[in-house]
């Protein structure tokens, strides 16, 4: 093996946040207080685990790794590649920004009992993250995308919010029904192939000629509505509003920046390295679909973002709209859309996060959620509301904001492949989704009303990874090519 | 599953749904005439005559996701009978 010690770096982010969430309850038997330390510890561990496989994988090239002494495809095999170290990166990087905002916001919210079962499923969930995004095996990935449900429908239930348990059990009927789909797709690959390694897959179908039967059709068809419902791609995206509404605002972050995202990963990459491309763009025309898919998103969920009376529902929608842009890119099919395509979910995530982030904050201190009463926020709470307009305005694409370049990109890469109509539904999106954020940055700073308000004292733990997460907007606004860089090795390998 | 009203009523369609997809994984790993893949001390090994035990160990795992996932459901099911004293979706707002 080459590269000795470091090949062993994909299988550890795995396994070390798995042992930590059984380990944690075991220590909060004990010892309460220290759950929390020994959280951060673990998910700052595996954050910079993901950067040092970043740096590994850009000089030594992608990491295959098998778990038994046999060779793949009879072994399991985990594969990490640059897209693979970028998505790892995002997803823990999140997660550790999560856990450590999580503990000053849920110490009134839930009791102390409970904190212990929050911080061991959040844990739970970061392992299984991970674990779908470094699988190679695509039953593997089923039960990481199987454990990832399991812990984010049970943190969407941990809420002070009566409701939540029902929008929770609404997630949970749409999602089990979307893995029991996902499940008997890879049925039907294996009943053809007699393999479950994506690559060997891949290679069986090719082999076999096997590429027009109808099982291979059919579990593509399964294979895309069963992680759409999990992704919440467009017209399967009604769980995503519900649930965020409800949920606490770490666990929205969290979800809407770090699963759904890695959901759309998963699918991109079984699509491209099952099936491939040619298969999905001329064979079936999925690709097309999936453009006019997006366009549909993007228009439609700015529009219903427009007529939200609740913060958090209005982001929830700006979500469906924004997994429109990565889509678009992937229907575009070439590299450049690829590479904008992700370069706009790894924005977004970062974008959406600070937004739900900051509106946490407001929740923390007055409790609301609803638009018309942030009335004067502004002079209310001046720090989190100025974090919260930068990063709006990091979500509508101003520059020097990181989603300027990605939706520039986008339009280029769509005006590119003659697809000009694309170019348009950007425009009129980006201006549905300034209409909202600037309606509420507006109402909040520059509000007319002579309402006499008193200024809240904003808590400095909540409003450092909020801080920092919208510096990252900046940030990544001028030194985008960081993550581009990571994507145009992978896109010039999968298209 | 969608014409159920009651909660444990749809998860039960739901479970009838995942068992469907077992057996049919089940139904992969078979063949006629095959035993059973116990490997025996000083057996010779014959890939033939063996019935096909990975789509099994791939159901073993995806039963324990569902005992888990349908837990899951159970106990959101009791917190919600808890919460608004029924089970009924056309009398709790807010449920498909």
């Amino acid at each position: 093996m080459e590269g000795g010690v470091y090949n062993h770096i994909p299988i550890l982010l795995v396994i070390i946040p798995l042992i930590s969430a059984y380990l944690i309850p075991v220590l909060g038997h004990f010892y309460k207080k220290h759950t929390y330390t020994l959280s951060v510890l673990t998910s700052l561990f595996v954050f910079l685990s993901s950067i040092l496989l970043a740096f590994i994988i850009v000089e030594k090239g992608p990491i295959s790794y098998y778990t038994v002494g046999v060779e793949p495809p009879l072994a399991v095999e985990v594969f990490a590649d640059h897209l693979t170290a970028l998505m790892a990166i995002l997803s823990s990087g999140l997660t550790f920004f999560t856990i450590f905002y999580s503990k000053s916001f849920i110490r009134n919210k839930i009791p102390d009992k409970r904190k212990v079962t929050y911080y061991s499923l959040i844990h739970l969930l970061l392992g299984s993250l991970m674990w779908i995004i470094i699988g190679a095996d695509i039953f593997n990935i089923f039960v990481g995308i199987e454990i990832l449900s399991i812990s984010s429908y049970t943190l969407i239930a941990i809420s002070h919010e009566r409701d939540a348990i029902l929008s929770a059990f609404n997630y949970l009927l749409l999602g089990s029904i979307g893995s029991a789909l996902f499940l008997l797709g890879i049925g039907y690959l294996y009943v053809m192939t007699g393999t479950l390694n994506l690559t060997d897959i891949a290679t069986r179908i090719i082999e076999l000629e096997i590429g027009n039967s109808v099982p291979i059709l059919t579990s593509l068809g399964l294979i895309v509505t069963g992680l759409s419902v999990k992704s919440a791609i467009f017209p399967l995206h009604f769980w995503m509003p519900d649930a965020y509404s409800k949920a606490l605002s770490p666990i929205c972050a969290l979800s809407s920046g770090a699963i759904v995202n890695a959901m759309l990963y998963v699918l991109i990459r079984i699509l491209l390295t099952v099936y491939g491309i040619e298969y999905i763009s001329h064979t079936v025309p999925l690709t097309t679909l999936f453009l006019w898919i997006s366009g549909i998103a993007m228009i439609i969920g700015s529009l219903y973002a427009v007529f939200q009376s609740d913060v958090k529902r209005m982001l929830a929608y700006s979500s469906v709209s924004q997994i429109g842009y990565v889509l678009l890119g992937f229907g575009v099919g070439t590299h450049l859309g690829f590479s904008a395509g992700f370069l706009h979910l790894f924005n977004h995530a970062i974008a959406k996060a600070a937004l739900f982030f900051a509106v946490g904050i407001v929740v923390y201190k007055t409790g609301i959620t609803n638009v018309r009463d942030f009335d004067k926020m502004g002079s209310r709470m001046p720090i989190t509301m100025s974090l919260f307009s930068i990063s709006a305005i990091a979500m509508v694409g101003l520059p020097p904001t990181n989603s300027f370049f990605s939706k520039f990109l986008l339009a280029y890469a769509s005006a590119d492949s003659g697809l000009w109509i694309f170019v348009f539904v950007i425009v009129i999106s980006t201006l549905l989704t300034a209409a909202y954020f600037f309606r509420l940055i507006a109402l909040s700073f520059f509000s007319s009303t002579n309402k006499n308000v008193e200024k809240k004292k904003e808590p400095i733990s909540l409003i450092i990874p909020t801080a920092i997460l919208t510096i990252a907007c900046l940030v990544f606004g001028i030194g985008f090519s960081i993550p581009l860089s990571l994507l145009e090795p992978v896109a010039g390998l999968l298209l | 599953m969608i014409a159920k009203k009651n909660l444990i009523k749809k998860f039960i369609g739901f479970n009838i749904m995942e068992s469907s997809i077992f057996l049919f994984f089940i139904i992969i790993g078979d063949k006629e005439g095959a035993i059973s893949p116990i490997l025996l001390r000083n057996h010779e090994v014959s890939t033939l005559e063996y019935a096909n035990p990975l789509p099994s160990v791939i159901i073993i795992t995806a039963i324990v996701i569902t005992v888990g996932t349908t837990a899951i459901a159970m106990a959101l099911i009791i917190k919600i009978y808890e919460e608004f004293g029924t089970l009924n979706t056309d009398d709790i707002r807010g449920l498909w």
